[in-house]
């Protein structure tokens, strides 16, 4: 155990410590050795007391630690930590907990899955959301994919109450898709949307694969359709799969979201390229079929979210070979993201005329909600890029020192700098580096010789690792500011991580896999976001995109 | 990467401001302001966060994907932070460097700021962006409270890229818009009078000769691979590369950007590589 | 020889600093000689996390600030992962404390 070494070395350090001043302590007419020994005695008794030493070497009592304290690595992800009041020797099931009591596959319907695993809570948590207390839960995963999702609340929230269960069959993980069940989870996927009423705001979680999904279902009113996207291990079996199911017509039937042909252009021109397959379903009611397809190791899904009837008619109505060329759709979605509107737009010809109106500096107000929003065409105002021309500098000064007060940006970083210094003692990663680097958005650093304090355990360590893995929230924000993404991140414990953003009007869910790129979006906000990311060298597999 | 120098947005390239259709991305804007107050760099470091301040080391590092830097200053420390990508480069090289070095998220911006409450902005999109990211700088270091104010804010340069989608005879361009002259004290390989062979191991000191309303033009595939075209009117320095990527540089205002890709446009044009298979 | 009083700030250290503040306040202890002890705890501590640890441990997260100053790196990361040998943990907030290791050698 970690903690017998940490406690072996702790042991260790203390006598050295005292051995070393010991001199000290007995020379020069020092206090002398009893105060030394009450010295280490006192030290002992705190440390055993932090529970940071399991045996204390000279004394015979075994000191149970404070509840508070306890060292407990890991505990039954089904209940939330409650701060043993004994101090428990971690076992192999609290390190691995069993399989966890809801198997996604077994599920399918909404309500039925109670959903202690896979629940996604809208209204509240079950879990309260891991704080860092002392005695908080603890997000450990044991080998296992953790069944614990911390509440989305934060972002939940934002939306009305489901009218779905979200404990609709959570296909979690790698670990619980097997390469030779591919057919379970795929089923479970028509299962599911086969099942679910799809109501206004619903809400409700797809995984398959190592794909987590979250659809939600909102009006559309930009009539923009909306893209599952899922990846498989195995793309071709998966493929095949579906290709022969017989299921999918029943997760075209059943109640399915209508597709409608939105901004797809191109998406259309890709999968006219790129050669997707698909299946093509249509089906009598007021819905079209909602359309599949794969490339590589990803399906797609795609399947309008508005009530309202469909347009059809897209790509996904031509048929095409399977390739596996996802670079290039890539490629092809991001050429294709130069139609976006480009965001900085022409300034204005007579912008110096402009410099010359002392209007010009008058937009205090206006400034902050235009930057944050940089997609809208700045006014004329803003196109004042350079200082004004000599006479104008008073005026400039005067008028320019004025907004400073009012740009109070920097959002919620300020916010969190008392958050940042109560935390403080909270985690806490004590250590030498030898090398940090940075590029871009990305820092590398490689720690060594350090102590982690962390989740109310120490844990010393040679070399550390450290990467910045989840860079969505930054990266989106910074790279898709101008599509007014506002990053709200969505803690999860499960492997990888996710996050949700809301793209404009639309949300986006974003699981973090590893160091390559591939994804497929729909309209141009999650295209030019899909260029964007790409270039980042991280891989991201965008579940569902939601409309607000 | 999104597609440089494509359609602007939705609406349709304004051919009469941009004839050759092209519009050239803005990738990297720098600006200074004066913030007017004398700053304690280290009070700053400590308070503010993302933050560097190491007044014994010295950082430098490469604008992204650009050859050209706009702020280079050399590192002393041996860690020598040599980034994977090929995107940042430290140089260990002793120097004092007396600036804190921060960043913000949004814009996505890096400012060196001064001692003396001068502050360099970089990395910003547009000059909206690069003002904005000033402020949100100013109102940074007004926060920690230093009387910070907002003076004599200037766009110091607009380095801008795009993409004509043809190949490129550089050498032809180069020879005809004032490639590096021969006549400098070196010589011939041999090549007898193939204007176009212009030997790589010439003297170093080639002096590019001016032709044709006073442009410079500098290709040497071995030191670089692209060509550096400078522009006199207006006064631009556009990279042209073989693919047909530009990097146009130097400018303090859009428009400059602009119509310099539109005065090299034809004669990009004019030396368009034919497609050989 | 320059001791990182980084140590100080971990469990180990803060139990140490207040065991000798107890002392040193009740008076049996005389305060250089906290002073001493303290330094020579830097020294044992780094030598034993030097000799002694040989885990390996990887971190991942979000960055959510960083500040370098007097060759000190601070790094607060959101929702890391750290992965031991043998078990993870996760923490919604973390904060690193680094400093050179070159400074030590030199």
């Amino acid at each position: 155990m970690a903690s017998t070494t940490t406690s072996s070395v702790y042991i260790n350090v203390i006598e050295d410590v005292i051995n070393k001043v010991r001199e000290e302590f007995i020379n020069n007419g020092g206090p002398g050795e009893a105060v030394l020994n009450e010295l280490q005695g006192i030290w002992e008794a705190k440390m055993m007391q932090a529970g940071v030493i399991l045996a204390p070497i000279e004394r015979s009592s075994q000191k149970q630690p404070t509840p508070g304290s306890a060292i407990t690595p890991v505990h039954d992800l089904n209940v939330p930590y409650e701060g043993t009041e004994e101090y428990e020797t971690p076992t192999a099931d609290m390190l691995f907990p069993p399989t966890p009591l809801q198997t996604p596959v077994p599920t399918p319907l909404p309500g039925s899955a109670d959903g202690s695993m896979y629940n996604i809570p809208t209204g509240g948590s079950d879990y309260p959301t891991p704080v860092n207390d002392n005695g908080s839960n603890a997000d450990i995963k044991g080998g296992r994919p953790s069944p614990y999702m911390q509440s989305p609340s934060p972002w939940s929230n934002q939306r009305t109450p489901l009218s779905v269960d979200v404990n609709v069959a959570y296909v979690e993980g790698r670990e619980e898709v097997d390469r030779g069940t591919s057919n379970q989870p795929l089923t479970q996927v028509i299962t599911v949307l086969s099942g679910i009423t799809m109501h206004r705001d619903c809400l409700f979680f797809l995984g398959l694969g190592e794909l987590l999904g979250r659809i939600k279902r909102i009006s559309n009113p930009n009539g923009l359709n909306c893209l599952g996207y899922v990846s498989f291990n195995n793309p071709c079996s998966h493929l095949n799969e579906l290709r022969k199911r017989e299921d999918f017509a029943q997760y075209q039937n059943g109640g399915y979201i209508p597709q409608k042909d939105g901004a797809g252009d191109a998406t259309s021109e890709v999968a006219k390229s790129e050669g997707l397959t698909y299946a093509d379903q249509s089906h009598p009611g007021n819905s079209d079929s909602g359309q599949y397809w794969s490339y590589g190791g990803l399906m797609f899904i795609d399947f309008d979210l508005t009530q309202n009837g469909s347009r059809g008619g897209n790509f996904l109505d031509r048929r095409h070979s399977t390739t596996t060329a996802k670079s290039k759709i890539l490629a092809e979605l991001s050429r294709s993201s130069s139609k976006i509107p480009q965001l900085d737009g022409p300034i204005p010809d007579p912008y110096e005329d402009m410099l010359s109106t002392p209007n010009i500096y008058n937009y205090q107000g206006v400034v902050n909600e235009d930057y944050n929003v940089v997609n809208t065409p700045a006014p004329n105002d803003l196109q004042a890029s350079t200082p004004a021309p000599a006479p104008q500098n008073d005026m400039v000064d005067d008028d320019d020192d004025e907004p400073l007060n009012e740009d109070d940006d920097d959002e919620d970083d300020l916010d969190d700098v008392d958050q940042g210094e109560e935390l403080n003692t909270q985690h806490l990663v004590l250590a030498q580096f030898d090398k940090v680097t940075r590029t871009k958005s990305r820092w590398k650093c490689t720690l060594k010789d350090g102590i982690m304090h962390i989740n109310n355990k120490d844990i010393l360590f040679n070399k550390v690792c450290m990467q910045q893995a989840n860079l969505i929230s930054d990266f989106v924000r910074e790279k898709c500011s101008r599509h007014r993404i506002a990053a709200v991140a969505l803690k999860e414990q499960v492997k990888g991580c996710y996050s949700v953003f809301h793209l404009g009007s639309m949300v986006v869910v974003l699981y973090i896999k590893e160091e390559s790129i591939f994804g497929l979006r729909m309209d141009d906000y999650l295209r030019q976001l899909l260029a964007v990311l790409k270039t980042s060298a991280m891989e991201y597999v965008i579940s569902f995109i939601l409309y607000t | 990467m999104a597609e440089q120098g494509g359609l602007e947005g939705s609406q349709p390239v304004d051919l009469s401001k941009h004839p050759s259709g092209i519009v050239p991305t803005l990738q990297n804007i720098v600006s200074t302001v004066n913030l007017d107050c004398k700053l304690d760099l280290k009070q700053i470091a400590l308070q503010a966060r993302n933050a560097e301040y190491n007044p014994k080391v010295c950082l430098g590092w490469l604008n992204s994907s650009y050859i050209f830097f706009f702020f280079f200053v050399c590192a002393a420390s041996d860690s020598a932070a040599v980034s994977g990508s090929n995107l940042l480069v430290y140089k260990i090289t002793p120097q004092r460097f007396a600036a804190v070095i921060m960043r913000i998220r949004e814009p996505k911006t890096t400012a060196l700021i001064f001692a003396s409450g001068k502050m360099v902005c970089t990395g910003a999109k547009s000059e909206q962006q690069s003002k904005l990211a000033a402020r949100k700088y100013a109102r940074i270091i007004q926060k920690l409270g230093f009387p910070a104010k907002f003076k004599d804010f200037k766009i110091q340069n607009i380095v801008g890229s795009c993409d004509v989608k043809f190949p490129i005879r550089l050498e032809g361009l180069a020879y005809s818009h004032g490639a590096f002259s021969s006549v400098s004290g070196s010589h011939f390989y041999g090549f007898g009078s193939h204007p176009l062979l212009l030997c790589p191991l010439l003297s170093t000191t080639f002096v590019p000769c001016t032709f044709k309303c006073g442009n410079a033009c500098l290709y040497e595939p071995e030191l670089f691979p692209g060509l550096i075209y400078r522009m006199k009117q207006p006064k631009i320095v556009l990279l042209i590369f073989v693919s047909g990527k530009i990097v146009i540089t130097g400018a303090k205002v859009r428009d400059e950007t602009y119509t310099a890709f539109e005065n090299i446009y034809p004669v990009l044009t004019e030396f368009r590589k034919n497609q050989q298979w | 020889m320059a001791t990182f009083e980084l140590y100080r700030r971990s469990t180990i250290g803060m139990c140490l600093t207040e065991t000798l503040d107890e002392m040193v306040s009740s008076s049996t202890l005389s305060p250089e000689l906290a002073i001493q002890v303290l330094v020579q705890f830097d020294k044992s501590m780094t030598e034993a996390l030097e000799s002694q640890v040989k885990s390996k441990v990887s971190i991942k997260g979000h960055l959510h600030t960083y500040r370098f100053c007097d060759n000190v790196w601070t790094f607060i990361l959101q929702d890391a992962l750290f992965k031991n040998e043998d078990a993870q943990e996760n923490v919604g907030r973390v904060k690193i404390v680094a400093c050179d290791s070159k400074l030590l050698s030199q």
